[in-house]
């Protein structure tokens, strides 16, 4: 979606950010709709893959969850937080986009180390993610336009073939096979989008019941 | 007039109603009636306009305020047509002297026992989405105080409105996406399920079950779901 790419884009030069996505929540957790630039499109990316962040739950609580130094999260997602922080990002600034209760997405922008969004920056960014809300509920509200949308989104298909794949080799729920195929990937050391291709593409045996079991 | 007391009641049970499980008829009929009490009307009328911008009527806290309602829509005269139409109050209307005004109306109004006519517009800045009508069977005349106070009642109405119509579209819309979004996520699942149940690739697993759909002249997302609730093969 071009204006959203545009507005994240927008996001970053005007808030003094290094990135900016905006992600809507599948079946299967959230997924990115529009991002900035490829780095903040992978640090969204991770959230998924690790299963936790801000993002999720600035959705799952409908309100803003705002850390300006990912060093004083204490046990907050602490893998997410870790390899964030790795990765040189210091703030995590997420936006529910919501009118009332009905929650449409998220707008994260993300800061580097030793950068934040002071107050007025952040009244900014709240401004913004009315904004970009307003612009997806738009371009939804078009013959077609969730089609369209949905189909224009990147979508993780290894990741979502391998749960389907975990699901009927361990007999479990699909929120069960995603649950293991993350736990299987932290204890390897190995990144999620990784395993599943391995999976996928039959390089890799599935996993047994007792592997990646919490 | 009703007391201050009571009409703050008023107000807090009109935004009472706002918050949970909205039913705009219900909102309205709860309106009028309000109105009526707050103002001593004899009628309370309360017409909507529709996506087409055309008066339909909506609520009356009796039987005679749905009739001058109706009558109003029929022959598209009447204070609340003139209300809507130029977005601004009627207020201490006489039917006696209305009878130039609205040929076909005010003689039926005079006939049905009414005297006085008032009209509110239920407009939000530059948004007018209809008109709320009060009616007496004897003069019924309203100081500025008590117009503004009715006039309160129904602007707190109009926002309410407006603000569902709001949440309703976000959530239509939003449900579409997810909807949309989903079913590209559940054929991938299913591939995946597929692939493992039938010791194939997913790619092939995607061809069966565009196979599947033509031939079982079922939609594909339907075959997909199957293929994710189905029991799996040990």
């Amino acid at each position: 979606m071009a204006l959203l790419h545009q507005l994240c884009r927008r996001a970053v030069l005007e808030l003094g950010s290094s990135g900016a996505c905006v992600t809507v929540a599948g079946s299967a957790g959230i997924d990115v709709i529009a991002w900035s630039d490829e780095n903040a499109k992978a640090l969204e990316d991770l959230q998924f893959v690790l299963g936790e962040g801000p993002t999720g739950d600035a959705f799952r609580v409908a309100q803003p969850v705002l850390v300006s130094d990912l060093a004083a999260v204490g046990n907050r997602w602490l893998q997410f937080a870790s390899a964030a922080r790795s990765r040189g990002v210091g703030g995590v600034y997420s936006f529910p986009l919501q009118v009332g209760a009905v929650r449409s997405g998220v707008l994260t922008v993300y800061c580097r180390t030793g950068e934040s969004l002071d107050e007025s920056r952040l009244r900014e960014c709240s401004r913004m993610a009315d904004s970009i809300r307003d612009s997806l509920l738009g371009a939804l509200d078009t013959t077609d336009g969730a089609r369209e949308i949905s189909g224009s989104m990147p979508l993780r298909t290894v990741v979502y073939q391998a749960q389907g794949m975990v699901m009927v080799a361990l007999d479990v729920s699909l929120a069960d096979a995603l649950s293991r195929l993350r736990a299987l990937a932290y204890s390897e050391g190995l990144d999620l989008n990784d395993l599943a291709a391995e999976l996928v593409s039959g390089r890799r045996r599935m996993p047994t019941r007792d592997q990646g079991a919490q | 007039m009703i007391s201050t007391a009571r009409l703050t009641e008023v107000f807090v049970e009109l935004a009472d109603s706002l918050v949970a499980d909205f039913d705009v008829v219900d909102f309205l009929q709860d309106l009028t009636d309000r109105a009526a009490e707050a103002s001593q009307a004899d009628a309370v009328g309360l017409v909507l306009a529709d996506h087409q911008g055309r008066l339909q009527f909506m609520a009356a806290s009796n039987e005679s305020g749905q009739a001058l309602e109706l009558f109003q829509l029929q022959t598209e005269q009447g204070p609340c047509v003139d209300c809507f139409r130029d977005r601004s109050a009627v207020v201490n209307a006489d039917l006696s002297n209305a009878i130039e005004l609205w040929p076909q109306f005010a003689p039926q109004a005079l006939e049905a026992g009414f005297q006085s006519v008032h009209a509110f517009p239920m407009r939000l800045r530059d948004q007018t989405i209809g008109a709320l009508n009060l009616f007496g069977t004897r003069p019924l005349r309203f100081a500025a105080a008590e117009a503004r106070v009715v006039q309160a009642l129904a602007d707190v109405a109009t926002i309410a409105i407006l603000q569902q119509r709001v949440l309703a579209r976000a959530e239509a819309l939003t449900e579409q996406l997810q909807g949309a979004l989903n079913s590209r996520i559940a054929i991938e699942q299913a591939k995946g399920a597929i692939a493992q149940r039938e010791h194939i690739t997913p790619d092939e697993a995607f061809i069966r079950m565009r196979a599947r759909a033509r031939s079982e002249r079922r939609p594909l997302l339907e075959v997909a779901a199957e293929a994710l609730g189905a029991p799996p093969v040990s």
